[in-house]
């Protein structure tokens, strides 16, 4: 029975419906409600009987009704089910509450299912397509599905499921084409038809575990078909010979540069499908996608666009060969496990099985009960995903360490080292004599992560150190990864076996000296060359092994939370942030709230330390208590002292040392951090950040402004600047952006600090470092270049450098400690018009080309809006406190701890 | 033992006492008829005011209720004992964190004056609207229905919450029993201390966030792990009943005052039975009274 009118429940009109013959209801919610007694249909189904079963049945045996949970958070729904439902209604003594599609190990609630049930008729087209979120395999099959659902009298459904790594991600179609309505809406288990568009999967996903015996399998291969064979893992061979699976290649990527198209492949995978799978006869489908590609780029005065697509189409047909099978299995290849042996077991056991795209296998007990999760695991998802990777040259490298400064993805990262650990390292690691003064006569080693890097060319765009003779090439190169791939692994793990420097040896506050310090957040899954990452990592740098990071929900909550594997990691010692994702609204108020918690057990184990003064000698008390924690000595000397606190709490046998033991950590200064976008920032939390940078209290607000709603697709925010073209903002910004710092400064004890690790890098680091080192409330607002810019990704540090130059953002910070001039710009008067800069990303030059007039305008108040703000910044600079600082008596705007 | 005097007071006073011993953190915004179970602690906290543990509480007002959830989620996370008190709207700005409290079996108790959503029109008085738009946040809800289970069962809910890690909805309705005054007999700090267990305490500190042992909570989850994970809370809602009863029966031992999970006043052989949750039940009650006296069969 379908329910179409939930409320008001007309509970006389649902019993109407029902068969007088009917003997047991199941009653499925898709959703929980824990602590009560069944989710909200059901209770009400129970109701409605209650009241009205024995008038309309004319007898008082009420149905036997029991209550489901199915489907949550999109967990698939499927008839084999729905089978087992029924089978469960038919038991003498049926689970009364029960939930289905997933294995329940716990409370046992859970119903088996027989997974080869199938209602899936033989007529059906049912498509399945492995993609990778770049390359247009959703696109093709959404065109795919329009093309036959639109010009055929066949039924079409596509549904798309994604990953949600923002680079290298998985893209799955889900495709089905039959003479009748397609009704069910569930992931096709059986498939008849499998591509694979990207070679490398056949190394870690199972593609061809949904193909149905005799179905077709297209791959997107670089080896012809009569070698591709030998390429395969064994795995796939088995499972081909198995299923006797009708095989077929096309090397997509050749044809796609042979006919200009770069590495667009999605219309030569879409023109062999419509070859081989036969929904409508091949000809009129190739018409089809012709017809379609005119549409989308005729209009676009493209003719050469169109003629390569054909060409592409062309191409295709003839690129396309069947393979003949062999009988027998021969591959000495094999799928690669999805983590590591040697990870620890948690990672192999569950995190390995997400990997795996094997999720839904886990039973409830392989998962945590309250949310929480080991951090450090992106280290053992190694997915290689980059085409190019930088190769160092340490002749022509200064060690100026803004390579590693850059990366988004900790891939490159440099050591120095006493030149004797070189011993036993493997042939051809590099190294060089460390420049400089602090570490004589040390050698020093730059390292690329070949398995991490996405080859985003950031850093290479970043290194300063050119050859003066070829001047293309630089200190480090982008290179094809294949070549030097076994040889820089061998290198990785020889340089990951050498100590990290002490951290009381390095100047924190040089880009060389941040750089020797071990980045605690790693291989996250943002963008190759994401903006918002390399702020995220020098953070963790320099504060990751005391720090609490209160997440706002947007990007950075993704890539740093979203499972199954996290880049937040830990020291040696096992230090690292502690993060945790609240809502997009209130991580300022989330971050505030570690603040309150941390202070109140400082305050508590203040109280136990003076009532165990008696047995833990004054002394230990009293340094615990007056270390004022403010260098990295001071630091380690309070872990120390902790740990000696900890042995002698644990012989004495009292309540208090009790509870000290288990506070005694908060001893240690903690760093504490709010995260989050501008649409976090300026716009949904900007109530909360406002109040709490406020309140006094000390934490640090880290805004990664990329001057949209990056996460869910570019939409604007009031960070959107003047005639940039973002979703919901389609006709061009027309009003300026929001000076968020401008606001937080008029509190006059708030730290603020306005920086730009590409133009700046320097000033970026020391505002970051005093940011933090200020004990009352810091706002950072970090301009991250973003792909919703329209720009090209690997120079957008150079982008950010244009961005200043012009004046279009301010560098400058506001601290309240400086009695006389708290606002000093670290900006030089703009040179260069702002239309220049603007020009050059799509975010403008959308407009320019749509709206050119308005384009115009709005671009010339974009210049005044930089005039006016440079005028007013360079006032406010020139104003002294000193006037000010008399009349409060002193400390009218320090901090307030 | 300290000695436990009668007082007359009110509601919101019996139950911010019990908040004020037990409580490290607050972060509060008012609405009627809740601000007073914030005014107090925050003017007993300026007074120098401890808790049972030896600190000063520490009281912060908020933007908003929005704002206040998330400080007391934070500050939770962070390893204090948090509280806040709400109602009507307030409580409303509250929901989504007190899904995301629950989801992390974090312990907790909200004491909340139940007041009327607005709807047709806004009101500052009496019912259960508001706590009943939570039902599906998974926490457990828990109503006293006089001034002096507002108290009792203040400490009653602070104690359980730390041992089911099922947060707590503590609520009474706004008005007639938030603002009723009426004497009662005061709970001292000595029973608060009865009733908390250090060792769960202890408990919930270890598994507060902190880079010197770091995890990672609130993380994003796809459709191949959340439905099983969000499966794996059912045992603490199994044990949370036996475990609040056990709390009164704790409680009970301490004081004399004996609760159950559902009591049933009147006629053993009643064949006529009201149910009811809040301020009504002691109308039913007197009402039950005075009809058995007179050979009716009723009860509640
Ligand atoms: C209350 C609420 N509304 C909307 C969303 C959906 N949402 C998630 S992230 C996001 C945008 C984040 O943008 P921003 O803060 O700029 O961060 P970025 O992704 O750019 O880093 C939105 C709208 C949400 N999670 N919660
Ligand atoms: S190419 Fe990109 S990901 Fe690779 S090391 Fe350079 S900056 Fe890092
Ligand atoms: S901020 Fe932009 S570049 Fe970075 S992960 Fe998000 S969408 Fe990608």
């Amino acid at each position: 029975m379908k329910v179409r009118l939930y409320r008001p429940f007309d509970a006389a009109a649902f019993v109407a419906v029902l068969p007088k013959t009917v003997r047991a209801i199941a009653v499925m919610d898709r959703t929980k409600e824990p602590g009560a007694l069944g989710e909200p249909l059901f209770l009400d189904v129970v109701a409605a009987l209650a009241e009205h079963w024995a008038t309309h049945s004319g007898n008082g045996h009420m149905p036997k009704v029991i209550g489901g949970r199915y489907g949550l958070s999109s967990k698939e729904f499927t008839p084999a089910m729905a089978a087992a439902v029924f089978a469960e209604l038919r038991k003498a003594d049926p689970k009364p509450r029960f939930t289905v599609g997933i294995k329940d190990d716990v409370t046992n609630l859970s119903l088996d299912y027989d997974e080869d049930f199938s209602t899936e008729a033989d007529d059906v087209t049912r498509a399945v397509f492995f993609g990778l979120g770049a390359d247009g395999t959703v696109s093709a099959n959404r065109n795919s599905a329009k093309i036959v659902g639109e010009n055929t009298p066949y039924y079409a459904q596509a549904y798309f499921v994604y990953d949600s790594r923002k680079a290298g991600s998985v893209t799955v179609s889900h495709v089905r084409f039959g003479p009748r309505p397609i009704k069910g809406s569930y992931l096709i288990h059986k498939a008849n038809f499998v591509a694979c568009h990207q070679f490398h999967f056949l190394e870690r996903i199972d593609v061809l575990s949904l193909a149905v015996p005799g179905a077709t399998f297209l791959l997107n291969s670089p080896y012809g078909p009569d070698e591709v064979w030998d390429h395969l893992p064994a795995e796939v061979q088995e499972e081909i010979i198995g299923k006797k699976l009708r095989f077929y290649v096309v090397d997509a990527y050749r044809v796609a540069r042979d006919t200009g198209m770069g590495v667009r492949i999605n219309t030569i995978m879409q023109t062999c499908f419509f070859k081989l799978a036969n929904v409508i006869p091949p000809d009129q489908a190739i018409a089809e996608i012709k017809d379609a590609i005119k549409q989308t780029y005729g209009k676009k005065g493209g003719g050469k666009v169109v003629e390569q697509n054909f060409a592409a189409v062309d191409g295709a047909l003839a690129a396309l060969h069947e393979v003949k099978v062999p009988d027998r299995v021969t591959s000495k290849l094999h799928r690669v496990p999805p983590v590591p042996e040697d990870a620890p077991q948690f990672v192999k056991n569950v995190l390995g099985m997400m990997i795996a795209n094997r999720g839904d296998e886990l039973p409830v007990s392989a998962l945590p009960n309250d949310g929480t999760f080991p951090t450090g695991t992106t280290k053992y998802e190694k997915r290689s995903i980059a085409q190019d990777i930088p190769i160092w040259d340490p002749n022509l490298c200064i060690q100026c360490g803004l390579c590693s400064l850059t990366c988004p993805h900790a891939s490159i990262r440099m050591k120095v080292y006493d030149p004797g650990l070189l011993t036993g390292a493997p042939e051809g690691f590099k190294s060089a004599d460390s420049k400089g003064k602090e570490f004589p006569g040390w050698k020093f080693t730059l390292q690329v992560f070949p398995d991490d890097c996405t080859g985003c060319g950031l850093c290479v765009d970043a290194c300063p150190a050119k050859d003066k003779v070829k001047p293309k090439h630089k200190a480090i190169d982008m290179e094809p990864k294949l070549p030097h791939l076994e040889r820089e692994r061998r290198h990785l793990d020889f340089f990951l076996s050498i100590p990290d420097v002490d951290r009381r040896q390095v100047k924190h506050d040089t880009i060389k000296g941040s750089q020797l310090l071990l980045p605690l957040f790693e291989f996250s899954g943002a963008c190759a060359g994401c903006g918002e990452t390399p702020y995220v990592k020098l953070v963790t740098q320099l504060f990751g092994d005391r720090m609490l990071i209160a997440n706002a929900t947007g990007c950075s909550s993704i890539y740093g939370g979203n499972l199954p594997c996290t880049p937040y990691t830990t020291n040696a010692e096992g230090r690292g942030p502690a993060w945790s994702n609240s809502l997009f609204e209130d991580a300022a108020e989330f971050g505030l709230g570690f603040r309150l918690a941390i202070d109140l057990q400082i305050q508590y184990c203040h109280e136990l330390l003076r009532r165990l003064a008696g047995q833990l000698g004054d002394e230990l008390v009293g340094r615990l208590i007056n270390n004022k924690q403010e260098s990295e000595a001071e630091i380690q000397e309070q872990r120390r002292l902790v740990a000696e606190l900890n042995q002698r709490l644990a012989t004495i046998d009292s309540p208090d040392a009790k509870s000290l033991l288990a506070s005694s950590d908060y001893l240690i200064r903690k760093s504490v951090w709010s995260f989050g976008g501008d649409g976090w920032a300026y716009d949904i939390g900007f109530g909360g950040l406002d109040h709490v940078i406020a309140l006094g209290r000390d934490v640090n607000i880290l805004v990664l402004d990329t001057e949209v709603y990056s996460n869910t697709g570019g939409q604007a925010s009031k960070s959107t600047p003047r005639g940039a073209v973002a979703k919901f903002a389609a006709g061009g910004k027309p009003v300026r952006k929001k000076d968020l710092g401008l606001i937080a400064m008029s509190y006059g004890n708030v730290f603020v600090g306005q920086i730009s690790l590409g133009a700046n890098p320097v000033h970026a680091l020391r505002t970051i470092i005093a940011a933090e080192s200020y004990r009352g409330p810091s706002l950072l607002i970090a301009l991250s270049h973003c792909i919703g810019w329209g720009i090209d990704m690997a120079q957008g540090m150079s982008v950010q450098k244009d961005a200043v130059a012009c004046g279009y953002w301010l560098l400058y910070s506001f601290d309240p400690r400086n009695e006389e001039r708290p606002l000093q710009l670290a900006s030089k008067k703009p040179t260069g018009s702002f239309k220049d800069f603007a020009l050059k990303e799509a975010r403008w030059a959308m407009l320019a080309r749509s709206k050119p007039a308005e384009a115009e305008r709005l671009l010339a108040l974009g210049q005044r809006d930089i005039d006016e703000r440079w005028t007013l910044y360079e006032q406010l600079a020139n104003m002294t406190r000193a006037g000010v600082k008399a009349a409060v008596g002193g400390d009218g705007h320090g901090q307030s701890e | 033992m300290e000695k436990r005097p009668f007082v007359t007071v009110d509601g919101n006073e019996a139950t911010a006492n019990i908040a004020h011993m037990v409580s490290e953190v607050m972060a509060i915004y008012p609405i009627t008829p809740s601000s007073g179970l914030g005014e107090l602690p925050d003017a007993w906290a300026a007074a120098g005011r401890k808790n049972i543990f030896g600190t000063v509480p520490d009281v912060v007002e908020m933007q908003s209720e929005a704002g206040a959830a998330g400080a007391v989620h934070g500050s939770l996370q962070a390893g204090a004992l948090t509280t806040t008190f709400t109602a009507s709207q307030g409580l409303l700005l509250m929901i989504p964190n007190m899904f995301k409290i629950a989801g992390e079996l974090t312990p907790t108790v909200f004491h909340v004056t139940a007041r009327t959503v607005a709807t047709h029109a806004l009101s500052i008085f009496g019912d259960h609207s508001d706590v009943m738009a939570c039902r599906t946040t998974g926490w457990a809800m828990f109503c006293s229905s006089s001034v002096q289970e507002a108290q009792d069962f203040a400490l009653i809910a602070h104690a359980a919450t730390l041992e089911s890690r099922v947060p707590t909805l503590h609520f009474y309705d706004g008005f007639r029993i938030s603002h009723e005054v009426n004497k009662i007999q005061l709970l001292t700090e000595d029973d608060a201390r009865a009733m908390i267990d250090m060792d769960l305490v202890a408990a919930f500190r270890r598994r507060a966030m902190s880079p010197e042992r770091p995890v990672l909570r609130g993380t994003a989850q796809n459709p191949d792990v959340f439905f099983q994970a969000r499966e794996a809370c059912n045992p603490f809602y199994q044990a949370c009943p036996a475990i609040m009863q056990k709390y009164m029966d704790k409680f009970a031992a301490l004081t004399g005052r004996q609760y159950h999970l559902f009591d049933y006043f009147g006629a053993a052989d009643a064949e006529r039975v009201i149910v009811i949750m809040g301020s009504g039940a002691g109308v039913v009650e007197e009402t039950v009274d005075y009809l058995t006296a007179r050979g009716e069969k009723s009860a509640w």
